[in-house]
């Protein structure tokens, strides 16, 4: 099974996919509802994220479901400038190599920090997906135009070895 | 003051913010685009009902919440902290919510507040 949305991201288009998943995952009998929740919550990161830093038609979003492997997978992408990119390999090879108590102190470190960002975030989402898929995450940057690059990041969770 | 009474939809939560009980419920789900904004006016009642002498009891049910919404509950939380006030707050979980658990469990250890962590069914 596969969903896939590319285009413009904005309010309403984060409401319509997400029912999308929540119908689906609701009548998935082989996913509880604590999973359901897990991935729910990935979706919303990973699609308010586009809400709030993709401006381009050229952002997607993919929903996935692997029978073979009973896996989820779900990925963005949007395009991103140097300074972003640079950001984000160095934001994501931190938290690759840090253990579950660590992510959770770090998470709970910027929770405290009183920076927010304009849509009130601050650096948590990255954390945040990393913990739910107990830092099964996967990043990579492709050369898109100009001095932009296409950032694309998938996060997968195996509800039964959650 | 006035109650604040907000019916709860998809991306947000249920508001019952009630002035005589001094208790503040938030209840559903947190999962708007700007939490900033949705919160705003939350944590400026919240604000005024603590300039007033009286225990605050702080009831929060959420099925799921984002990232941003986590901060504005932190931020709403640790202005009851720097108030004078007394407070409670109780944090309900559904009992296989291993992750609202541990959230619960994050905010009760950074926030000096007592914390009531409670089990819910569905």
């Amino acid at each position: 099974m596969i969903f896939s949305y590319r285009g413009v991201f904005k309010e309403q288009t984060s409401t319509h996919i997400l029912n999308w998943i929540e119908g689906y995952l609701n009548s998935n009998s082989t996913v509880t509802r604590s999973e359901a929740k897990k991935i729910f919550k990935v979706a919303v990161e990973l699609i308010q994220n586009l809400i709030h830093h993709a401006s381009s038609s050229d952002s997607s979003f993919v929903f996935s479901k692997s029978d073979s492997e009973n896996r989820f997978s779900l990925s963005s992408t949007n395009l991103v400038d140097t300074v972003q990119s640079d950001e984000l390999v160095a934001a994501l090879c931190a938290i690759k190599s840090i253990s579950d108590d660590e992510l959770r102190l770090l998470k709970k470190s910027v929770m405290e920090n009183e920076n927010r960002s304009e849509h009130g975030g601050g650096g948590m989402g990255l954390l945040e997906l990393a913990k739910l898929s107990n830092g099964n995450i996967e990043s990579e940057l492709l050369p898109a135009h100009q001095d932009k690059f296409l950032f694309c990041l998938s996060v997968h969770l195996n509800p039964n070895q959650a | 003051m006035d109650n604040i009474f907000i019916p709860g939809t998809p991306k947000t939560p249920e508001v019952s913010f009630l002035v005589d009980a001094r208790s503040l419920s938030l209840s559903g789900r947190s999962i708007p685009e700007n939490s900033i904004e949705f919160y705003a006016s939350l944590i400026a009642w919240t604000d005024t009902l603590c300039s007033s002498e009286g225990v605050v009891e702080v009831n929060i049910n959420l099925e799921y919440f984002n990232t941003s919404s986590s901060k504005c509950l932190m931020d709403l939380l640790k202005r009851i902290e720097s108030s004078n006030v007394e407070a409670q707050v109780n944090w309900y979980y559904e009992e296989d919510d291993e992750d609202m658990l541990e959230a619960g469990e994050d905010y009760d250890a950074i926030i000096d507040l007592p914390f009531r962590l409670i089990i819910t069914g569905r």
